[in-house]
């Protein structure tokens, strides 16, 4: 059952015709090509498809896309631009909180959310937000410096941190 | 799903008319149905009608002492309603249990109390609250008490053409004190093993109602009446809570599963009866009641 | 050292924190189909029919492939060959292949999968490993359904027991764990107009798969190229078991002349993928007065699952490790790899050596405990040393850091002070474990114990490698390319790891068993050996100094004597240019011997061990048996911290993944031998808010064979975990849980029965 599909993705605006029962996440990566986010359960568990929609951090593998019309969604192709990396992301690879790398594009939007929020979080805070993102490698502990250094960093930079 | 067709009504009116004509699948965060689809537990939906959108469904408001929530309130905006802090605090530590904040951002309550699993945590504190169900149709509305509404895991006497639009309770006043416990395989993102909501009225430290609900131990959520009938009357005390505990633990009839075992979910209902009312009794104690 | 022992920040870094590393899901190719897999709905039986004619009328169905389709020979080869490829009558396991659908999409493909009717004579299985041995009428391997038995047989510990003051003896049981990657299996096959077979795909073994690629199509292995991408964790889940589904991606492929994508469901990964070995253990240790471990004497069985696949290695690394890192004058050693119907185990963080160490370390406790000993001073006065000869009769010439590590976490948890804790209902407990952990394949992998490299040096001064091995999330990029910016005395930021591709280097074997750093980084070590000569040559001419007064670091080639006598590398590597100068170089690296009685247990089986200690400090609610983990300090004597940053996120990562063995993860089948929780919501692995303080403590004994004194020890941080927490729950409540994973309801069960 196709529908037309009226959103805006990283700040540009799409229009275009895809079967409703396709979850956000397939549309993101098939329809338009954007395969940051990655797949990881599709079941709402692992976090690993974590995207911002209307300002907030989902998975995308549980949103439809009869259900996204109007809505802005940023997905992790969104923070950088060009070669200058978002201060999220460099504190993400100064804390080396990026091993095999497939947690991270869904931990690095969790953390925009995150720091939108709650612009000094504690680290229980943090550890209370990302408990929904799934990483096998790094045992989570750079992650935790990287997103408390990141807050630091962006403490005096206007909400929302998306443009 | 290739062959399901969505509907997206904008009202609710609209949603109404497609319920009666279609009586389709109700599909609100997306956080268990679509979950339920991918793992083959329900077949792909002839039809799914995604209420997502309907603003008469949304919004926590107050009308004199009733205290209503609409169905799609999400669990992260229950977490931060002043008004649910105030008048129902013991639905915001169930709220966040709930999965994790991605899960919080998009599953409503209206989804929790829908789904109908036993160990649905938004359920025991509004059974505690003593709330009621607001369901529509096209013919008219109708209000189901909580504790009738579920017959069984995944089982509810909504009709095909309903929808439920919100959920009502009475607020408390200032001897009102409520408790929610859980225990779980892990902090985050982990199905309840057990879990306990308790409402007390106490006045000059004498308990007036009391209402107790257990949550994962029955093929629904049940009252605890032996442990409420117990409660009546007397004066909280650590002797109390245990006397009460123990006898919540008769109050309901757990089952094995890949979770846990029934002896340990028996006695486990127990401790956090205990906790809860003792976590009650330390807040009047330091409230400077007794 | 100039990059040695330098955290400089990770390579391949940036592409993975914006998304733009090609994970192997990310792949499209011109005319690409998808293929989705057909599975045993039994655990054993007989295939009579596969149906497809309901799929024809499927719009964009390419067709049914299974054994019949195979052009080569059906089989995975990996120690054995008794795996085949798909089942082609025969079914040994829930979930296992026995063939593929193509279809133009991943929805039609599964539409497909779901019209095919699947017709099986369900027979009896074999599901517990204790009933499946010697089974006298279902024979699912040889005559007694034993893939391995290995053996260690020293002294004489009948004697031995008679002498000692304390013995303890129980059963220690172990469940499958699940590697839980977060990227899940996949492989892209893509075949060439020339009749030779791309396959990109996430794996550990890009040789392993060309070896069965080429098998299972009848191709030269010259005519199989296999390019690992970007892999989303491993942990030895990705070892053997990507052959398996390169094949099932490659026949389609190869016959429809078209390339294939297969991208695993969770579910379907977590049903039909390897995983550690559940194991039964039955340990008798003895001590004399003096606190001295006398003998002891263990039965070590590990649940092969239906196909031998890694067993036979997982078990003689599990036989090595049967009486951990302590002199022991007596031991007596038989293991079994168990074949039953259910999904073959495999490789697995520790391979084998886990669930032996939850055993003896938990042993060790109570014997310390018999003898009213500190459970450190116990383990003192056994640990191995330098110089000392182990159980298997290996001399140990050099680098046992073992002592240090112990002492280093006792100093730094505070142990020695710890008294006993409580507040509420909670209970404080501290336990210890020490572990090792031979570095390598050793002598159960010998004839793979080599690798190559290759250094190419470009005009312009940036530098391109390329090794056998790779990377998995565990940094190899970066230290390996530490390695060569030392050695060529080029900036870090300049140098870089080709994806691992069997075109660029000859079979370099896996990268498992912790062997990358040692192995690659050797063997780029001499590769880089001609390049850097010519470098250092053509400095001291422009330099007019002797060849051996030439430094080179970090870009710049200076006279030792005098600092301000210097030029760029950059111009010498255009000059060396200019002079038509050798600026690439090859390198070959093998092991030294090693060896092993499969009948005795002696040898030298490893070439070099790590060591490593770990301290836990948890609380138990005695109310409800729940654990909070509070802090762990883990001390690895790694001989050299190329990169110690690294090295300490290596501790945390693998610290973690221990805990989920200790408390939580356990996969558990039925009796019909189906998983019964392959899902991430009924699979409970760790989050963020599970962690505990961690304090990670590098040791350095050097190694001298290895590179700056470096030796491998990425699976060691789990090892110790489970061991330790039940010595600590031991110590807050007293009791002693012998099943992994210690629940809540298995130590509120253990405390009501006290």
């Amino acid at each position: 059952m196709i529908g037309l599909v009226d959103v805006r993705v990283n700040g540009v605006r799409i229009r275009r015709h895809v079967p409703g029962h396709f979850t956000l996440l397939r549309f993101l990566r098939e329809s338009e090509g954007l395969t940051g986010t990655k797949c990881g359960c599709e079941i709402g568990e692992c976090g690993a498809c974590t995207v911002i929609m209307d300002g907030v951090a989902v998975n995308s593998c549980l949103v439809l896309t009869a259900e996204i019309d109007g809505s802005e969604i940023w997905t992790v192709e969104g923070l950088s631009h060009g070669f200058d990396l978002h201060p999220i992301q460099e504190a993400f690879l100064e804390y080396d909180a990026v091993h095999c790398g497939f947690c991270t594009p869904g931990l690095v939007m969790a953390a925009v959310a995150l720091l939108n929020e709650t612009p000094d979080p504690s680290e229980d805070e943090i550890k209370n937000f990302i408990a929904g993102n799934l990483c096998r490698c790094t045992g989570y502990l750079p992650i935790i410096k990287a997103i408390a250094e990141a807050a630091y960093r962006l403490r005096d930079v206007p909400r929302p941190l998306l443009a | 799903m290739t062959q399901t067709v969505i509907f997206t009504p904008k009202s609710l009116s609209e949603a109404l008319e497609v319920l009666n004509d279609k009586k389709p699948v109700v599909l609100a965060g997306g956080t268990d149905l679509l979950v339920q689809i991918k793992g083959g537990g329900i077949p792909p939906p002839r039809y799914i009608i995604a209420i997502d959108n309907i603003k008469a469904l949304k919004g926590i408001k107050k009308n004199g002492r009733k205290v209503r929530i609409g169905a799609l309130t999400t669990f992260e905006e229950i977490l931060d309603s002043e008004l649910l802090a105030k008048f129902a605090p013991h639905l915001l530590e169930a709220s966040y249990e709930i999965g994790s904040p991605q899960i919080r951002a998009r599953g409503t309550i209206g989804g929790n109390i829908m789904n109908a699993s036993p160990a649905g945590d938004s359920i025991p504190p509004l059974f505690v609250l003593e709330a009621h169900l607001i369901l529509q149709s096209i013919e008219g509305r109708r209000k189901v008490a909580i504790s009738q509404f579920h017959t069984g895991p995944g089982k509810t006497i909504r009709r095909r053409d309903e929808l439920l639009i919100g959920i009502e309770f009475e607020a408390g006043d200032k001897s009102s004190r409520y408790f929610f416990m859980r225990l779980g395989t892990r902090k985050a993102l982990a199905i309840a093993k057990v879990s306990a909501a308790g409402m007390l009225n106490i006045k000059n430290g004498h308990i007036g109602k009391a209402r107790i609900a257990l949550g994962a131990v029955a093929p629904t959520v049940v009252y605890a009446h032996g442990a409420q009938d117990l409660l009546a009357g007397k004066s909280l005390s650590p002797e109390v809570a245990l006397l009460v505990a123990n006898a919540a633990q008769n109050d309901c009839h757990p089952i094995d599963d890949i979770r846990s075992q029934a002896e340990y979910r028996q006695a486990m209902v127990g401790v956090l009866v205990e906790r809860g009312l003792m976590r009650i009794m330390n807040e009047l104690n330091g409230d400077g009641q007794r | 050292m100039g990059l040695i022992g330098k955290s400089v920040i990770k390579a391949g870094g940036v592409e993975r924190v914006t998304g733009k590393g090609t994970f192997v899901a990310d792949i499209k190719l011109p005319g690409m189909v998808y293929c989705a897999v057909i599975r045993s709905p039994v655990a054993r039986g007989d295939i009579i029919a596969i149906d497809d004619s309901s799929c024809n009328r499927v719009k964009g169905y390419l067709g049914l492939f299974t054994a019949k389709s195979i052009p080569g020979n059906n089989v995975i080869p990996i120690v054995f060959r008794d795996q085949p490829c798909f089942a082609a009558k025969r079914v040994n396991y829930h979930g296992e292949p026995i063939g593929v659908v193509a279809a133009e999409s991943k929805a039609i493909a599964h539409t497909a999968l779901n019209r095919i009717k699947v017709t099986v004579k369900e027979l009896e299985g074999l599901i517990d490993p204790l009933k499946a041995w010697g089974h006298r009428k279902i024979k699912l391997y040889g005559d007694d359904n034993i893939f391995r038995h290995s053996k260690i047989r020293r002294g004489d510990v009948e004697s031995a027991f008679r002498e000692c003051e304390v013995i303890i003896e129980d059963t220690y049981t172990t469940p499958y764990q699940e590697h839980a990657y977060i990227e899940p299996q996949g492989m892209v096959a893509n075949p060439l107009p020339d009749g030779t077979m791309e396959i990109y795909g996430s794996m550990q073994c890009p040789f392993y798969v060309r070896e069965a690629v080429a098998e299972v199509l009848a191709l030269p292995l010259s005519d199989v190229r296999v390019i690992q991408t970007s892999t989303g964790g491993g942990f030895g889940g990705k070892e053997d078991v990507p052959s398996l589904v390169a094949c099932q991606a490659a026949l389609p492929a190869c016959l429809l002349k078209r390339p294939v994508k297969l991208i695993y469901e969770r579910d379907e990964d977590m049903i039909s993928m390897s995983k550690r070995h559940p194991s039964w253990i039955h340990y008798k240790s003895g001590a004399t007065a003096d606190g001295i471990l006398r003998a002891i004497q263990a039965e070590y069985i590990i649940d092969g699952g239906a196909y031998s696949t890694l067993s036979p290695v997982v078990l003689f690394r599990g036989t090595v490790h049967s009486m951990g890192p302590y002199r022991c004058e007596n031991v007596h050693i038989d293991s079994y790899a168990v074949a039953t119907n259910k999904v073959p185990c495999g490789a697995f963080r520790g391979f084998g050596s886990p669930q032996i160490l939850f055993a003896v370390e938990s042993q060790m406790d109570r014997l310390a405990q018999g003898l009213k000993m500190d459970p450190a001073e116990f383990r003192r006065r056994n640990l191995l040393k330098t110089g000392d000869t182990t159980s298997f009769g290996q001399k140990l010439s050099w680098s046992v850091g073992a002592k240090e590590t112990l002492e280093k976490v006792v100093e730094h948890s505070g142990w020695r002070n710890h008294i006993p804790e409580s507040a509420g209902d909670k209970r404080i407990g501290y336990g210890l474990s020490t572990v090792f952990y031979g570095v390598g394949l050793g002598a159960g992998g010998k004839h793979l114990a080599r690798t190559g490299a290759r250094v190419m040096v470009e005009p312009d001064a940036s530098v391109t490698f390329s090794v056998g091995t790779t990377d998995m999330g565990q940094g190899m990029q970066t230290v390996l390319a530490q390695v060569v910016a030392q050695e060529l005395g080029l900036p870090f930021e300049n140098i870089r790891m080709m994806p691992t591709d069997t075109s660029r280097v000859p079979d370099s074997g896996p990268t498992v068993a912790s062997r990358a750093t040692t192995m690659s980084g050797n063997a780029l070590i001499i590769a880089c050996e001609k390049p850097r000569d010519s470098i250092l040559t053509e400095a001291s001419i422009l330099l007019k100094i002797e060849k051996h007064n030439v430094v080179i670091d970090e870009g710049i080639a200076f006279d030792r004597k005098d600092g301000r006598l210097k030029v760029t590398i950059k111009e010498i590597i255009k000059n060396c240019f200019g002079k038509r100068m050798p600026l690439t170089g090859d390198g070959w690296y093998n092991t030294p011997e090693t060896s092993w009685d499969n009948e005795t247990g002696i040898g030298e089986p490893y070439v070099t061990y790590a060591w490593a200690s770990n301290i836990v400090k948890l609380a138990v609610d005695t109310q409800t048996g729940e654990v909070e983990v509070l802090k762990i300090s883990s001390a690895h004597d790694v001989g050299k911290a190329i990169n110690p940053a690294m090295v300490e996120c290596q501790i945390e990562g693998g610290v973690i993944q221990g805990l989920g063995f200790a408390l939580t993860e356990e996969m558990m089948a039925d009796s019909k031998g189906k998983l019964l929780n392959p899902e991430f919501s009924t699979y409970i692995i760790p989050t963020a808010s599970d962690v505990p303080e961690i304090e990670p403590i590098i040791v350095e004994h050097p190694y001298p064979d290895g590179p700056y004194g470096a030796r491998g020890f990425g699976e060691q941080p789990l090892m110790g975990i489970a061991p330790a927490v039940a010595n600590a729950v031991a110590d807050a409540v007293g009791v002693r849980i012998t099943d992994l994973p210690i629940t809540a309801e298995k130590i509120w069960r253990a405390l009501r029965a006290k």
